[in-house]
């Protein structure tokens, strides 16, 4: 298993949201700085795919699914406190 | 807003036994209904027992939005209540939007975020499967789900007005700390304020009391007030309405024997067929034998006979009516009598009360007994007993068959009783049978106190008993104070001077 593979990050969204839009850059920075190279972020636009919402029991948005390594985790809101997203991306 | 002012806001029937009679035809359509309570109130069963009867009598499709139990937890939960909601499921006639808190997924917060994913979730569950009807329960426990509550309260307010557009109707149950007080916690009704139910389970004289109120219909009738409701195994929940909403008289002047020839003839005729004939009297008296006698006299005339016994078994009722000459397993043959003979203390009086409303439904006798009804005193509250008694009276008379039901006196002497006191004024013939103490000897005195609509005898008139049952002689002429269980014996000479005091 690569290193670019092992992390599977997939982020619930809005699309028009501006939420949503600062939560990508907030991962991407906050990633890059934790793992050290870009990390593949799966958006998920809510109104486009509400089949998916109702398997991962998403009920907020933006939230931030951390599909592995295991376990799932996640997180809610547009991830704007570093450390806090550190911790979990560290965690 | 001024769209609903000028057209009448429609019902919906939520098929939901009785509840539809004190909401008048329902709840809102369209709209959305708080239904609040405490824990234990059965908010959850009424929020599935509203889309399971709009599945079950309209076929109507709904959307259970859980934000508490898990859909497993309710699967197997309502499965009691006789409602399988997994082949419903797969009829895709319900749908689950699952929001239950789940031990694995630790949530964290950063940030600014919305409940739009939920929404999105409740739309595209409706639209897959058509909805008519969607239930939450409970709101309440969004609130500990996320820290933030100012974002909650504000994407609460977003949900419930996206509902509205949705044209769908909502029921949302929301938890309350206390039976009387504040309508919900977390102040969730200023979402929902139009139109909300209040389910009350309270501790009354050290039994469980459930009330349901419909507290507020915006711009639509309601009845007021706390009905009793109670949970059935295989019903969910059933409310009993009382006699305000029920109670159609239509006075019928047709007369049916008593059941004894001298008491038809003391109620000058009979009784009216659509009457509530109250028998009070203290044990031992001849209440269980006035009965029998009532049903047997119904029986003879190919009448159907239904007979609902709380103080003696079926093997004590039929050799004591033999003993009186009545012969209850001939008129069992005959398809005339029903008897059912049930221990007060194995159901709540809601419970009790539901199951005499059925025997009356099933069986549709052509007159009842209760024997006694006293007897079911014990098994409620005080409050929870009137209403028993009302509602149990306006049912038999929404029949309009003769109920006869007999009340014990707590005293031997006699004096008033709380069964009395609920139903002698719906009643509309009493008769009292009392214990006279003349002379040493204890006799028995019986009297017609009062007959609605018709002449009836006014005299105390001395009984006795034998095989052939109860024999009404004369009138008890030198004794006074029976009726106030202090008799005092005149000597005859002063009873013929007062009787002819009042002789013109």
């Amino acid at each position: 298993m690569t290193k670019e593979s092992f992390y599977r990050f997939r982020l619930y969204i809005v699309g028009s949201g501006s939420a949503g839009k600062r939560a990508v850059a907030n991962f991407q920075k906050v990633a890059e700085i934790v793992y050290g190279y870009h990390v593949d972020l799966e958006v998920v636009d809510v109104q486009e795919n509400p089949a998916l919402l109702e398997e991962d029991r998403i009920l907020a948005v933006p939230t931030l699914v951390r599909l592995s390594p295991a376990p799932v985790r996640r997180i809610v809101g547009d991830l704007t406190n570093e450390h806090t997203l550190q911790d979990f991306l560290g965690g | 807003m001024s769209e609903d002012q000028k057209t009448p806001v429609e019902k919906l029937v939520t098929g939901i036994e009785g509840f539809d009679l004190i909401a008048q035809g329902g709840i809102p359509k369209g709209r959305t209904t708080l239904v609040s309570g405490t824990a234990g109130s059965a908010k959850t069963v009424f929020a599935a027992q509203f889309l399971a009867e709009g599945i079950r009598k309209d076929g109507a499709p709904g959307i259970f939005v859980t934000f508490e139990e898990t859909p497993e937890d309710i699967r197997k939960n309502m499965l009691s209540m006789g409602w399988s909601i997994a082949e419903w499921e797969e009829q895709s006639l319900w749908r689950f939007v699952d929001t239950s808190p789940h031990p694995e997924i630790d949530v964290i917060e950063t940030g600014e975020f919305d409940l739009g994913a939920l929404l999105v979730r409740i739309e595209y569950a409706a639209s897959q499967i058509g909805a008519q009807r969607i239930a939450i329960d409970s709101l309440g426990a969004i609130f500990s789900r996320f820290a933030n509550t100012s974002i909650v309260r504000s994407e609460l307010h977003r949900l419930a007005s996206a509902l509205k557009v949705m044209g769908v109707t909502v029921v949302i149950t929301t938890e309350r700390t206390q039976e009387y007080g504040e309508i919900a916690r977390f102040g969730v009704e200023e979402f929902v304020a139009d139109n909300v139910i209040i389910l009350r389970n309270v501790l009354e004289d050290e039994k469980r009391r459930r009330t349901i109120e419909v507290l507020k219909f915006r711009g639509a009738g309601h009845q007021k007030g706390e009905y009793p409701f109670t949970v059935l195994p295989d019903q969910g929940v059933v409310v009993i309405p009382l006699s305000a909403i029920e109670l159609k008289q239509r006075s019928s002047q047709a007369r049916v024997t008593s059941g004894n020839v001298e008491l038809d003839r003391m109620c000058g005729g009979g009784f009216f067929r659509d009457s509530l004939i109250l028998a009070s009297g203290a044990t031992g008296c001849g209440k269980t034998l006035m009965t029998a006698e009532f049903i047997s006299g119904g029986a003879d005339n190919g009448e159907r006979c239904l007979l609902l016994a709380y103080e003696e078994s079926r093997e004590q009722l039929i050799r004591n009516a033999i003993g009186w000459g009545i012969d209850f397993e001939k008129h069992e043959r005959q398809g005339l009598l029903r008897v059912v003979c049930a221990y007060p203390e194995s159901a709540g009086l809601e419970d009790h009360l539901i199951r005499m409303k059925r025997e009356i439904d099933q069986f549709k006798p052509d007159r009842v007994a209760v024997d006694s009804v006293t007897a079911l005193e014990r098994v409620g509250s005080r409050n929870g007993f009137r209403e028993f008694i009302i509602s149990l009276a306006s049912f038999v008379k929404h029949h309009e068959i003769p109920g006869l039901f007999t009340a014990t006196t707590a005293t031997l002497m006699g004096g008033p009783s709380i069964t009395e006191a609920h139903f002698s004024s719906i009643t509309d013939t009493i008769i009292l049978l009392r214990y006279v103490e003349m002379l040493g000897e204890m006799r028995r005195g019986i009297t017609v106190l009062k007959m609605r609509g018709s002449k009836h005898e006014k005299d105390i008139r001395e009984y006795s008993i034998d095989e052939h049952g109860m024999h009404i002689g004369k009138p008890f002429r030198n004794v006074v104070g029976i009726l106030s269980g202090k008799p005092e014996y005149l000597s005859r000479e002063e009873a013929d001077r007062m009787g002819n005091m009042f002789q013109d």
